[in-house]
């Protein structure tokens, strides 16, 4: 403990520790600047103080390391530790986690969606997660009429043959420090017209229009259904299935992310992708 | 002869602590030169040390996150550098302790995508004829090469580049 700073309360201490710190190194930084008016005094013997107490010589080569590791383990010791997991789980309740920390749990509708090639996907989807080129997320549930705690990220994966070049792009839910995958789509540029889509939502929409299919969930019917609210706890779906010459059944895949309100549930980010065509297309560039 | 623009290079965690937690106001460290070892070796740039580079402190960073260095003295200097900062702007009441803690936890983490490399690009001008850029005093030079400064920085001042990540 530095005793000249024995009559200041810990935060104000630490302050004063922080700024002498900073100075060391980069003097001209705004935030070294004295902020108490006695601050400038108080830095110089504090500084002597702390050379003194920890044993520093100032003709040392290393003298202003080793002060300003001296000046930080001072102020560590007055600020206490920091719960990293509870400040991290915050910041992903929030949405601001960097994204790399999640760790991935996929959904099983995805494994069985990509069958023996799946290793492969889960490797994609950990990737367009962990380094995303885009990311876009939804907060706590405090703007009425928006899904919470979704998370979306898209990620090019250039190729050498253009044609097998596409955008991954992955959404999940959000739950303390994981984030459970619920959609994963390769989406090919010659597939789908992506000029001009500025967020992963959009991608995504547009996706589903083009391998999707109109579904009916509560009131609404399309084939991207943002969000709708449902009163009770289920959410009736219904899926309008054209059928195909030749073949007596298509595999449709219909994710909703259920999320539960005040009033009941709501059903987001509703889409009811045509797997086969999707896995037509997967195999026309080369999957 | 230096150019209209400045550059500055910083990781990716400073740009979202200056929007999250100092209301978009941004430090900028900057230079003149985006890369001092392609200038004549007459002029100012051929004096700025390798640590003051843009171009070297952005591809530094870069390598180091690529590759994963827990080693990287760059990022170890970051990490201090910005535990300092949080526990300077808990004490003058401008973040909570919440926020602090998270600044602390970010730092802290094992995340590498926070430390990529960003690149700054200022239109020169308006800084300077606002009077808010500051040449850094030789004895907090890294050389005698020029180094300047702008402590308040506004989001519509300048235009980031990003590296990919990988």
């Amino acid at each position: 403990m530095i005793s000249s700073l024995a009559d200041l309360d810990r935060v104000t201490a630490a302050g004063i520790l922080a700024r002498a710190a900073l100075s060391i190194f980069d003097a001209a930084n705004p935030a070294a600047t004295p902020v108490l008016s006695n601050e400038q005094a108080l830095r110089a013997k504090v500084i002597r103080e702390a050379l003194s107490s920890y044993g520093i010589s100032d003709h040392s080569n290393d003298w202003r390391e080793r002060l300003s590791d001296a000046l930080d383990a001072e102020s560590d010791a007055l600020l206490g530790p920091v719960d990293d997991k509870s400040a991290l789980e915050r910041q992903a309740l929030k949405g601001d986690l960097p994204s790399d920390l999640y760790k991935v749990i996929i959904a099983p509708q995805i494994a069985e969606c990509y069958g023996r090639k799946f290793p492969e996907e889960e490797r994609n989807i950990e990737l367009t997660v962990h380094s995303p080129d885009m990311e876009q997320h939804y907060g706590p549930p405090m703007k009425p009429g928006e899904p919470h705690l979704i998370s979306l990220f898209a990620k090019t994966f250039a190729n050498q043959f253009p044609g097998r070049s596409y955008l991954m792009l992955v959404a999940g839910e959000r739950n303390g420090l994981a984030l459970t995958v619920f959609q994963a789509w390769r989406l090919y540029p010659e597939d789908i017209n992506l000029v001009g889509a500025e967020n992963p939502l959009e991608m995504l929409r547009r996706f589903a229009f083009a391998f999707g299919h109109d579904v009916t969930v509560g009131d609404q019917t399309g084939r991207f259904i943002f969000q709708v609210d449902i009163p009770g706890g289920r959410v009736p779906v219904k899926g309008v299935i054209p059928p195909v010459p030749g073949k007596t059944r298509r595999e449709i895949n219909v994710t909703i992310f259920s999320q539960k309100t005040n009033n009941g549930t709501r059903a987001v980010l509703v889409v009811g992708i045509d797997l086969d065509k999707y896995r037509e297309a997967l195999h026309k560039h080369g999957w | 002869m230096p150019g209209p623009v400045l550059y500055s290079a910083n990781p990716w965690i400073a740009h979202v602590f200056a929007t999250r937690y100092r209301h978009g106001i941004h430090f900028a460290w900057c230079s003149e030169y985006f890369d001092p070892t392609t200038e004549s070796s007459t002029s100012a740039a051929a004096a700025i040390a390798p640590s003051s580079s843009p171009c070297g402190i952005f591809h530094k960073l870069k390598e180091d996150c690529d590759k994963e260095d827990s080693h990287s003295s760059l990022i170890k200097g970051y990490r201090k550098t910005f535990k300092q900062l949080a526990k300077a702007w808990l004490a003058d009441a401008s973040i909570d302790q919440a926020a602090y803690e998270e600044i602390v936890a970010d730092v802290k983490s094992s995340s590498w995508k926070i430390w990529r490399p960003v690149l700054y690009v200022i239109p020169r001008k308006p800084i300077e004829d606002a009077g808010r850029l500051k040449a850094v005093r030789r004895e907090d030079r890294a050389a005698f090469g020029p180094e300047l400064q702008i402590v308040d920085l506004a989001p519509h001042e300048f235009d980031i580049i990003t590296s990919p990540l990988r």
